[in-house]
Parts: C-alpha cells; structure tokens; sequence
C-alpha cells in the first residue's frame, strides 16, 4: 500500500468516526431506553435543543459548561417524556413526536441571531453578545494523546479527535457492562422484557423506566452538543436534519446491544462522510442533492436488510413501546 | 426500603381512574381546555425570551378580523387540510405516516413537471391541463405513500423511520431539479421552475382562490366523513386500526387494507402539493413548503380522527400561520416562533386523551410511605 492510498485511508476512516460519534452517544442512550420498553422517538428534538445549548454556554462559558448543560436539557426532556409516557401511559409514539416537535421549533426559535444574542446577554453580561450573532462558536480542540497518536492509522483514527469521540466509545462500553453483567442492567432488561413480572420480584419498573428515559435523553442532548460543538460548530436551521431518527433505527441494527451499536454508528459515520468526499471526485459537485438523499436512503435499504436477515422476527424487548400499569 | 419510598415519590398524590363513559360533549370540552392551556404555556415561553405574549395573542385573533387576513387563513388552510384528512385514513389503520410532507413534495414535484413539459410545447393541451396536473399530483403522492406502505407490509420495517427518510428524500430531489433540469432559463438565475400557468390553477371563475379551496376542501372533508361512517371500507380499516390481530382472525385482507388507506393518504398529499405549487407561491423553489405535511399531523391528531373536526383544526393552523408573517413583519419574531405553539398544541393534545379518560380522585389515607 502507497502511502498516498494510506494517509486517503486514514482521513476517510477518521472523518467516518468523527460523524460516527453524533450517531453513538444518541444510540447508545436510546439502546438503553428501549431495553427498559421505552421508545423514544423524541432524541431529534432533544439532540437539536443539546446543539443550540452548546452554542451558546460554549460562547458564556466555555466548552466544558456547554457539554453538561446540553446533558441537563437533555434530561429535562427526557423528564417530560417519562411523565408522559410512564405516568400517564401516553402512546410513545406520539409523546415522542411531540418532544421532538417542540425541541425543533424551541431550538429554531433559540437559534435565531435577535433571540441568541439577547440569550447570551442573559446568561453571562461580560461576554459581547453580538458573538451569538456570528453563529459560530470554538471547536472543541483535539486531543493528541501521546505516544499512541504516532500510531498508523489508529493514530489519527483514535488519538487526534476530540475528547466527545472518546466519551462516546467509553460510555458505550460501560453501559454495554452495566446492561449485560450487572444486577442493575438486570432489573433494567427484565423491566423491558416483562415489566408485570419484574414488579412481583420487587424492581421499581416506573423508576426504572424514569431513569432509563432521562439517562437516553441526556446522551442525546450532549449528542446534540457534540453536533454542534466537535462536528460543525456553524450554527444552521434545521442543524441536525433527521439524525436522531437515524440514531432511533441503529439502535434496530446494532439489535439493541450498546456494543454493536459502535459499529453500525461508525459505518452511518461513514455514510455521512461519503457525502463530501464522492463531490471531490467530480461527482455532484455542482448539485450534491442527489448524494445527500444516501443516509436516508440507506437508512430505508438497512431497515429492509435487517427485516430479510431476522425474517421479520427482530430480537426488540417483548415490552417495548407497551405502557406499564399495575392493576389495582 | 429504598425502592419503595422513590416509587410512591412517583406517583401522583392523587388516585387516578378510569372514567367509565367519555361523552362528546365532555370531550370538546377538554379539548378546548387544554388547547387555551397550550396558548399560555407558549405566552409564558414568549415572555422569557423577551417577547410580548400579549402582541403575539392579539396578531392571532386579528387574522380573522379582515376579510383579507381571512383569505390568507383559507388559502394556508388548504394544504394543510387537505393533508390531514388523508392522514386520518391511516392513523385510523395505526399506520404511523409521518410522510405527508415528502408525500406533498412528491404532488409538487409531478404537478411542476407538467407544467415544465406544456411550457416546453410537449404534453396536455390547454383543456386537458388541470385534469393532468391533478392526476399527476395525486398519482405522485399515492405512489411515495405507497413506499412505506409496502415495507411495512412486506418487511415489518417501521413506517416511522421510512416515511421521515422519504420526506428528506423528496425535499432533496425537489431541490435538485429547481437547481438542475427545470430551473427557469428566465429566472435571472434563482433557483425556480416556470410560473404555473393559469390553466393549471384549481378555481371557481368569480371568486378567489380562498373560496374555492374551501369548496374543495369540504368536498374531501364530507367524503371522508361518508367513507368512514357508512362504507365497509371505512368499517375495515377501523377494525385495522382497533386490533390487527382480531381482525387478521376474522379474515380481513390486512395488507390490501393498508395499501389502499395509506394510497389515499399519499393522493391527498399530493393534491395538497399542486395548490401550494399552483396556488400559493406558483411555482416550485426550494423550501415551498414550510411543513404544511407535519402541520397536518398535528391537526389530524387534535381534531382526533373524526373529519369535519380536522378541518376547523387545520384552520387553527392557517390561523397560526398566517400570524406568524404578520409577528415576523411587525415585531420581527423569528418563523420557529409559530413551530413553540404548535408543539405546545400537539402536547396539550396527548395530555386532553389522558384527561378525558381518566378522572381524578383525592386519595384518603392510602397507604403512605412509612408503611413498609
């Protein structure tokens, strides 16, 4: 191999693993969630209110402020979800649409330069609020760790991004142990799978399902902030453009296992990628609307893989989507 | 011990039980409730980003106070009933469509290719224009509703996630050809099709447009109401809807079923886009439609399914609509602003079914914390 066609290899997979990182802490949190029996539906919504949080705490306080507060929002969010859908046993379906609803059109409104600025001005006084108006704010730098970032490949792979894509593979594998090897993942799954039955061996399955909603709803929201902060810190309408549902539908491919939805994040990081490197080419490089229908379609073309591989039979918590309640 | 003192943290303080009968009259009356609820919640909201709640209030009820105004209600009304009343034929079925927008775009996208070809001199002649603009509107959207249709009875893949990619996928495909193959030689170069021509518009000659949308609107809206109350495919569909599994049991052709509701859907969409296309803007460019597909969602859910309340719903929504133009010229107050209300609408929606079902009870020395 040149070392032309290696260093080519290298950005492609790096920049696969950059996009990746969106799409792996919000499916992460949504395996959880659902293997509690909760869909949530609204992580597009709670992923665009992270993005617009960490835009402006980035430009009052700095990154590190941005990043909880975007994982604050996001557990808001994620309480009002689970008072809609745990307590009042509202459909998931339609309490998820309306989460992600009021997220786009709360984060759009918040996102608007007079709105911004005047947010800003409020949050901290001494920083000069036209700066919210410019719509950018401070990447998040990269984080070179020695020596291994000298590594090939895996060093620029791995050890040059931003400290997000670290958090994102470490707390993918921490929830993957908690899920699989612990008492607490235990009750958790148990609750998804036959939360009546679950009850009767003495698990609280509404807190349960409260703590499984809003954990899912804050790793979506820093999903959001990593969006908008480590990705594409350049604030636009509509910002995150479908991808907390396509986070919702990895979590049906990595077949709701924390683990595998490492991989299938890093290949629709991949996918996402291939929009700006096929127009390089002299592809679409005038009209590049047909190269960015990709995620959407393979979206679609992997839900129908799937359905083809388990033969309809997807291996879902039996409860998922099914409100609980005790007859009394 | 811990356990239990966190679980009755949760609950309500209050015993809640199911109300054993929900009269319609109680139940427009919740609705109302808690659509006045949404309206100040979303005050507040407006409050605490420095604007006047009560601006924002009074612009709403002055687009009903000018006959011009109104018109502009009826006008923006129009995509936004016709879509929701084709999204209750598959809500009835709990075919979760949230596609209406792609499906709209898809109705624009064929409407404008016509009219693209009778400018270039090839296709309908003048007579045939309409007749081929609304065939090819509809046939386009029944066609891209029928995608996730097929899917989901083919793959079991959720409708959800499909018909949400599909709307990116036509909102892309629109926005290429306005770019590419259709855009106006003559356009000074925006990025826009040809003017629509007027014998491709949807009117009743003597009045304007709003009048005849809303002929045409109600036309659907009773139709609809017929299909569900008095044919055996409105029965079907709701037995669908009711319990696929009984109804799998009791020989009922499901997939057959779904196809066609969701096909119905599809077409309503897609006639939804030839009047914004034709009648709104007239003309395709990208971001024609501000939702108008989601909007109906919305709609279809508050007016809960049955047709003549869908359409005073959708108009609810032309209402904010057109108020949210008038609040971005008078106290230049972003377009999202709108999008806070109708979230807060769409939220007070869902919790009006929880409150019509449901009745509150003091609970009198249940069991309290410090039993176990």
């Amino acid at each position: 191999m040149t070392v032309e066609s290696l260093s080519f290899l290298e950005a492609i997979l790096a920049s696969a693993v950059s996009a990746g990182t969106i799409y792996l802490i919000a499916s992460v949190g949504e395996c959880i969630t659902e293997r509690a029996g909760v869909i949530n539906l609204g992580l597009e919504g709670i992923m665009a209110m992270g993005a617009i949080t960490s835009f402006i705490l980035t430009l009052a306080y700095g990154h590190l402020a941005a990043i909880l507060g975007a994982a604050l929002v996001g557990a808001v969010f994620g309480l009002l979800h689970a008072f809609l859908s745990v307590s009042l046993r509202l459909n998931q379906i339609v309490v998820g649409l309306a989460i992600t609803w009021l997220g786009l059109g709360l984060s759009g409104f918040m996102g608007a330069p007079e709105v911004a600025r005047e947010l800003l001005k409020s949050i901290n006084p001494a920083v000069p609020a036209f700066l919210a108006e410019l719509k950018q704010a401070p990447r998040l730098p990269e984080l070179k760790i020695e020596p291994l970032n000298s590594l090939p490949v895996l060093g620029r792979v791995l050890f040059s991004q931003n400290i997000l894509v670290h958090a994102g593979i470490i707390t993918a594998l921490i929830l993957w142990f908690i899920l699989t090897r612990t008492r607490w993942g235990l009750s958790l799954r148990s609750v998804g799978e036959n939360p009546a039955l679950a009850d009767t061996a003495g698990v609280n399955v509404f807190a349960v399902r409260y703590l499984a909603v809003i954990l899912g709803s804050s790793l979506a929201g820093v999903a959001g902030a990593y969006l908008f902060i480590g990705y594409q810190p350049f604030w636009v309408e509509d910002l995150t453009r479908s991808r907390g549902f396509i986070a919702v539908s990895l979590v049906i491919l990595s077949s709701w296992s924390p683990l595998r939805a490492i991989a299938a994040a890093y290949l629709f990081g991949g996918v996402e990628t291939l929009q700006f490197r096929i127009p390089l080419r002299g592809f679409g490089a005038e009209t590049p609307q047909l190269i960015m229908m990709l995620p959407y379609v393979i979206t679609i073309v992997t839900l129908i893989l799937i359905s083809l591989a388990s033969r309809g039979r997807l291996p879902a918590p039996a409860a998922l989507g099914k409100p609980y309640s005790r007859e009394e | 011990m811990f356990r239990r003192s966190l679980l009755s943290a949760l609950r309500l303080p209050v015993k809640v039980e199911r109300r054993p009968e929900v009269t319609p009259r109680f139940s427009i009356a919740v609705t109302l409730g808690m659509l006045l609820l949404a309206f100040l919640a979303s005050g507040a909201i407006f409050q605490l980003l420095g604007f006047s709640a009560l601006h924002i209030y009074r612009s709403f009820f002055t687009t009903l106070l000018s006959p011009i105004m109104l018109e502009e209600v009826f006008r923006r009304s129009a995509p936004i009933i016709l879509s929701a009343i084709g999204l209750c034929y598959s809500y009835r079925m709990g075919f979760w469509n949230i596609g209406a927008e792609g499906q709209l775009y898809m109705g624009m996208i064929a409407a404008t290719g016509v009219v693209v070809l009778y400018s270039a001199g090839v296709g309908p002649g003048d007579a045939l224009l309409l007749p081929t603009v609304v065939a090819a509107s509809m046939l386009a959207g029944g066609a891209w509703s029928l995608i996730p249709a097929a899917l989901k009875t083919k793959f079991r893949a959720n409708e959800i996630i499909t018909t949400l990619m599909l709307n990116y996928t036509a909102i892309l495909l629109a926005d290429y050809l306005v770019h590419g193959a259709w855009k106006d030689p003559a356009g000074y170069g925006f990025a826009q099709t040809v003017q629509f021509p007027a014998g491709a518009r949807i009117s009743l000659p003597g009045f304007p447009d709003a009048v005849a949308y809303l002929a045409l609107t109600g036309a659907v809206t009773v139709l609809t109401f017929i299909v569900f109350r008095y044919t055996v495919f409105g029965f079907e569909s709701r037995i669908v809807g009711l319990n696929i599994f009984a109804s799998r049991y009791a020989g009922l052709r499901i997939n057959s079923i779904i196809l066609r509701g969701v096909l119905i859907s599809g077409a309503l969409a897609g006639l939804a886009g030839l009047i914004v296309v034709s009648g709104l803007i007239g003309r395709l460019r990208p971001g024609a439609s501000p939702g108008y597909g989601y909007h109906a969602i919305i709609a279809s859910l508050l007016g809960g399914l049955y047709p003549p309340a869908v359409f005073f719903s959708s108009i609810l929504f032309g209402m904010l609509l057109t108020s949210g133009d008038l609040l971005q010229a008078s106290i230049q107050m972003p377009k999202s602003g709108v999008e806070i209300i109708m979230a807060m609408i769409f939220l007070a929606t869902i919790v009006a079914e929880f409150v019509k079902r449901h009745r509150l009870r003091l609970a009198g020395g249940v069991r309290g914390g410090g039993a176990t």
